[in-house]
């Protein structure tokens, strides 16, 4: 994902220095049966793959709904045999993907939560955790509206007790964030 | 009735539970996170017109970046006998720069095939095709295909004829379920009438494909022996009096499997034209009643007729149509391909048949095609004519049209046939590689450099104006028609 900034900056042979920005409030839920929503597009969907491992590896019974993003379906659908091959299998239980340049109109991942609003907040009020992953600029606000006006549309309240319900979702841990 | 003792195969029963070929396509194109259809479905979409490949040139290349294969989708249409508008040939043109890799492709069978498009693109183009009052049903799968027919003006006086008698059967054999409506155009179920019915191919259709031609004497340009029911139009003092059938014709052959090859039509028959529909749907209806359905390699026409012997087919057929077929009536094939180049009928109508390589009509960097024959379909007065060699002829020009067509074909730098050799003018290629799941080799991608390289020899052997018939498939299913090479 940095191969640009690279390119830009480092010289052949140029040495680069690594280290892991480990966050440690970004974690799938304690309880191995409890479902999660994961909001990856781009390169946000990395973690994704190692949350799909470990609850494969350790048997957890927790549904499991992805929502991934991109500029074109036919090139940029990151990892996407593996997605495919989790759903076959029944790990990932929904994938919703969203590519912008494909159509006239520009869709991104926010209008596929939207789309899907009663499913996902069925999820949440079943105690689904969410983790939103990905750029910070836009993105994340952007699905953090959606996630609002989802909750006001199903619930049948007002905008600011939308508001409060994801304000108690994030004290409660249910609602993670890993942005940048 | 049937003969069938045997299990029926995979694809029976799938056509049986499909309720009338829907199969969950709908399901399968409302999946936005693969680019392929339900393996089922990729079956049942051939009924549909269209049929699921991918890029096997990119196969390697996607997997190692954990991409599914590129999936996209052949468009066929039907088009009876190949004849089609200016403004259908403009909206198909739109259509293939719109949602296909910007190119027609004129098949073997006289119609149109789009290549390269997606799966999201797949509803929009369907029912494109279907705004210029064209389809695609039943242009493929296991039912009557486009039905060819001599379809030369300039030729046969009687084209127009055989061709609303080709038209008819066409039609006669069109599937009545209302699928394709509801899947490509949006035509909502009808609550509350009684279960659909299919009167006459059943849930289960017919075993294999079945391909109908029609050729009027002496021009064998459609290949009437390679059809399951070839139809001779006879004509005496110019007049249409009826036809020869021929039964049994079929190119297809497995490698390796020496069960399968390919076979001629035999003619059978003669029949007046007030009795064609009824002799087809017999014809066919004993292919749909005793063709094999448990080995589908072993279902072709072809193979009934050989399993159970032509005496016993002909008198099957007596039983059913309530009368014997009267002898065959004299007959002779001298031409087949083309005759490319302009010419003028009694009517001072000037046609013009152009030679396509491969019927693939693209913008090269030597040719403009697409756009040349788009800005001809503009001002053009007459039609478009496929044939069965894959060329086009751009009938029934008026005299004032001609200076303008032969400027714009100047202006596009598309060859005239006359500067074209002989073996090039009759060189034939499926498609293959990249696009066809079945090729073994290259074929259309070959055909070009293949041709570079033989002309130089034959002018040098002095048979450059020597009709040599090139026919290269990628595989033995024979869609080039090899073995009928003349």
């Amino acid at each position: 994902m940095a191969s640009t900034f690279l390119a830009d900056r480092v010289a052949e042979d140029g040495l680069v220095p690594v280290y892991v920005d480990s966050n440690p409030n970004f974690r799938l839920p304690q309880d191995p049966d409890t479902a999660i929503i994961m909001v990856g597009p781009g390169t946000g969907v990395a973690p994704f793959r190692a949350f799909l491992e470990e609850r494969d590896a350790t048997g957890a019974k927790g549904k499991n709904w992805l929502f991934f993003g991109d500029r074109n379906f036919n090139t940029d659908f990151l990892y996407q045999r593996e997605w495919l091959e989790h759903r076959k299998n029944g790990l990932l239980t929904r994938l919703a993907v969203a590519f912008s340049r494909d159509t006239d109109e520009k869709v991104y991942v926010q209008h596929r939560l939207l789309e899907n609003s009663r499913e996902l907040y069925g999820w949440l009020q079943e105690g689904a955790y969410l983790y939103i992953c990905g750029d910070a600029n836009r993105m994340a606000s952007d699905v953090h509206e959606a996630l609002i006006q989802t909750v006001a549309k199903e619930s049948g309240q007002t905008h600011e007790k939308a508001v409060e319900y994801v304000k108690a979702l994030q004290a409660d841990k249910r609602y993670q964030r890993d942005i940048y | 009735m049937t003969g069938q003792t045997n299990p029926l195969s995979e694809d029976e029963a799938l056509k049986e539970r499909s309720r009338f070929l829907r199969g969950t396509i709908v399901e399968s194109l409302a999946d936005a996170a693969t680019g392929a259809v339900a393996a089922d479905d990729a079956k049942l979409l051939k009924f549909h017109g269209t049929y699921q490949q991918d890029d096997r040139d990119l196969r390697n290349e996607r997997h190692k970046q954990k991409l599914e294969p590129l999936h996209s989708f052949l468009i066929r249409l039907r088009m009876t006998g190949g004849i089609c508008s200016p403004e259908q040939w403009l909206q198909l043109d739109k259509l293939a720069r719109k949602y296909a890799n910007a190119s027609l492709r004129i098949t073997t069978r006289q119609t149109f095939q789009f290549h390269g498009v997606f799966k999201r693109n797949l509803k929009a183009t369907i029912a494109g095709i279907n705004h210029a009052l064209l389809n695609t049903i039943g242009a493929c799968g296991d039912i009557n295909r486009n039905v060819v027919c001599h379809n030369n003006p300039y030729l046969s006086p009687i084209h127009e004829e055989v061709y609303e008698w080709s038209k008819r059967l066409s039609d006669f054999f069109l599937p009545k379920t209302r699928a394709y409506y509801e899947i490509w155009l949006d035509e909502q179920p009808v609550a509350g009438i009684p279960p659909e019915q299919e009167p006459f191919y059943g849930k289960i259709f017919l075993p294999r494909k079945f391909k109908i031609g029609v050729a009027v004497p002496p021009y064998n340009d459609i290949d009437v022996f390679a059809q399951d029911l070839g139809l001779i139009a006879i004509v005496e003092k110019d007049r249409l009096v009826g036809f020869n059938v021929a039964v049994g014709g079929g190119m297809g052959t497995t490698h390796g499997d020496k069960a399968t090859y390919p076979r001629l039509g035999e003619v059978i028959g003669f029949c007046m034209p007030e009795q064609l529909l009824a002799v087809a749907e017999h014809v066919v209806g004993i292919q749909r009643d005793f063709g094999d359905r448990s080995i589908r390699k072993h279902a072709r026409f072809k193979y009934t007729l050989d399993d159970r012997g032509t005496e016993w087919f002909k008198s099957e057929l007596a039983a059913r149509l309530g009368f014997e077929l009267a002898p065959p009536r004299p007959y002779a094939f001298t031409e087949s391909g083309d005759r490319a180049g302009w010419v003028k009928d009694k009517q001072g109508r000037w046609h013009l048949t152009l030679c396509i390589l491969s019927g693939r009509i693209k913008d090269t960097e030597e040719t403009a095609w697409l756009t040349g024959l788009r800005k001809i379909a503009k001002i053009h007065d007459g039609d478009f004519r496929l044939t069965a060699s894959q060329n086009l002829i751009i009938a029934n020009v008026g005299k004032a049209n001609k200076p303008k067509i032969q400027a714009l074909l100047k202006e596009h730098r598309i060859p005239v046939p006359d500067d074209w050799s002989a073996l090039r003018l009759h060189a034939i290629s499926c498609v293959a590689f990249p696009t066809c799941g079945l090729a073994m080799a290259e074929s259309e991608r070959f055909l070009p450099g293949l041709l570079d390289r033989l002309e130089p020899l034959l002018k040098q052997a002095g048979l450059d104006k020597q009709t040599i018939q090139l026919r290269v498939t990628g595989c033995p299913n024979g869609c080039a028609r090899p073995y009928l090479v003349p």
